[in-house]
């Protein structure tokens, strides 16, 4: 675990940007809870992702769309990007989400 | 289930995926998005004018009294239409260009512009030194859909092409060159769309608007005056939900280009009428599918959500995984957003639960359309925003009418009995 100060940039995208917005809050929980001091999460609608997901370290997207990887996979070649699980989505499940991104990425 | 699983994941994933990546459907898309705070205000409006401004009000029956020519107050938001309703055209050209043109990664303003001013190129003539306001509102989406469409993609493809760049000597400023540079794609495009405005006034001296007015009035009013079509689509949208892909979202290039023109012509009709009764087209998707297709979010989710909470009070209620997430999807469902409920419960690709999902939807969107066409509810079709809480958005939409609120509150409770069985069928069932 990582101590210290660390930021984050986690941008979350539905269609909406709805959705996204209450697992917002869970994550950047979750991940204040492991030390990370300057977290930002944030939600948009997919079709406002251009400027929004800009230095993002991560992006999410919500399981709905996940049909428009490659789309946006195109549009972001420097970001990774994840489909958020459907059971994980469904449940608002911020903390297993973020152990999840813990887990891949070494953070 | 697994192998149902992968059949649809074989064949609509890439369906879905196909349809949602054509940019032309997703410029549509976006400028109806882009629009929709003027669509909003003019809705609002509308209700304000109704309910609260007018003797005749559910509101206003009572504010009368204390300023007997409330009626007269209404003068000052009516001008609101002139800028929002009945100018949509002029606003969707513009954005359906840029947004087609970003997705191809070329200047949006320029594009947008070039398109407004291919618009009034193709726009019926002056007659006595003035143009009509005919094709700016509700009559010219169509052709401005058209139009924002070519230009766009027109624009961006000559804008990509070399050899139309003008290449100045190096003497000159690097500014002052690309200035001229940039101006090239547009000047082209302009002159081009001058000779189609051209060819086509010797065919139709009124222009594009109207032989396109002539040509689709029919079939556009026998397709938008059918109840049938919304359900067809909703059938098509809840068949997308139940694999997980976002099915409102797939189909809301259809809904939107088939119905725009409807639906702003509805709005103008309520600001005029102060009614939304008479309504020119009482059965769009915006109208079936938005009070009646809808109640906690696609698929009446909320009535799933208090069949849960009801039947998780008995004896032998299995489920407590339903009831947890009942409860955590029960106040985003009042504001008819349901991904937590569709992808937690799962209804997604669950045999039990699906089935009451597609068919609440289009049983209760049929209901809709039975209690309109019977002229006891009210058709409602003014935008006050799609999260509005139900029977808040009923009333509103209907500018004021409690009959559509009462009717949309029928809707769910019919909808909370079908979605019943299907629930205790699965609280038969052990969680998987």
């Amino acid at each position: 675990m990582v101590t210290g100060m660390k930021k984050l940039k986690i941008t979350l995208a539905c269609t909406g940007g709805m959705s996204t917005s209450m697992l917002c809050a869970r994550i950047k929980k979750a991940a204040e809870a492991r030390g990370y001091t300057e977290v930002e999460c944030k939600a948009y609608a997919e079709a406002a992702l251009e400027k929004a997901a800009e230095g993002s370290d991560i992006i999410l997207l919500g399981p709905q769309i996940r049909h428009l990887l490659s789309q946006i996979s195109k549009r972001f070649p420097d970001i990774p990007i994840e489909v958020i699980e459907m059971r994980d989505y469904g449940m608002m499940d911020g903390e297993k989400i973020f152990a999840g991104l813990c887990g891949k990425y070494n953070w | 289930m697994n192998a149902l699983n992968q059949f649809f994941e074989k064949y609509f994933m890439p369906f879905a995926t196909k349809l949602n990546s054509i940019k032309g459907f997703i410029a549509i898309r976006d400028a109806f998005v882009q629009v929709f705070p003027l669509t909003f205000v003019g809705s609002i409006v509308v209700c304000i004018n109704v309910v609260l401004l007018s003797s005749t009000g559910f509101i206003g029956q009572f504010l009368v009294k204390l300023i007997p020519n409330l009626d007269s107050a209404q003068a000052v938001l009516n001008p609101v239409s002139n800028g929002t309703i009945n100018l949509m055209a002029v606003f969707i050209v513009f954005l359906i260009a840029r947004n087609m043109a970003l997705q191809y990664e070329v200047d949006g303003l320029k594009a947008g512009l070039t398109s407004l001013a291919s618009f009034f190129i193709l726009y019926p003539p002056k007659a006595d030194g003035m143009l009509t306001d005919s094709y700016l509102g509700a009559n010219g989406i169509f052709v401005a859909i058209i139009t924002g469409l070519f230009v766009g993609y027109i624009f961006s493809k000559f804008t990509k092409v070399d050899k139309l760049q003008i290449k100045m000597p190096e003497q000159v400023p690097p500014e002052v060159a690309k200035s001229f540079m940039m101006a090239i794609p547009s000047a082209i495009v302009i002159i081009m769309i001058s000779i189609i405005a051209y060819i086509i006034s010797l065919v139709e001296p009124q222009g594009l608007n109207a032989l396109v007015y002539a040509a689709l009035q029919a079939p556009i009013q026998s397709l938008g005056a059918t109840p049938f079509t919304p359900l067809i689509l909703i059938f098509m949208a809840m068949i997308l939900w139940s694999v997980g892909i976002h099915g409102t979202f797939t189909v809301s290039p259809i809904y939107l280009t088939l119905y725009a023109s409807m639906n702003i012509a509805n709005i103008s009709y309520a600001a005029e009428a102060g009614t939304t009764v008479g309504s020119p087209y009482p059965y769009t998707w915006f109208v079936l599918f938005e009070n009646y297709g809808c109640i906690g979010g696609t698929g009446n989710t909320l009535a799933l959500l208090v069949a849960i909470l009801i039947l998780s009070r008995r004896k032998g209620w299995k489920r407590d995984d339903y009831t947890k997430t009942a409860k955590i999807g029960f106040i985003p469902g009042l504001f008819c957003i349901n991904e937590p409920v569709i992808f937690g419960l799962p209804i997604v690709l669950n045999p039990i639960l699906v089935i009451p999902f597609i068919l609440s939807p289009i049983i209760s969107m049929g209901l809709g359309a039975l209690m309109i066409a019977s002229g006891l509810v009210m058709p409602g079709t003014l935008d006050v925003g799609w999260t509005t809480p139900q029977p808040i958005k009923a009333f509103l939409s209907a500018s004021g009418s409690w009959q559509t609120a009462l009717s949309v509150i029928l809707v769910f409770v019919i909808c909370v009995l079908i979605y019943m069985p299907f629930v205790m069928l699965a609280n038969k069932q052990s969680e998987a």
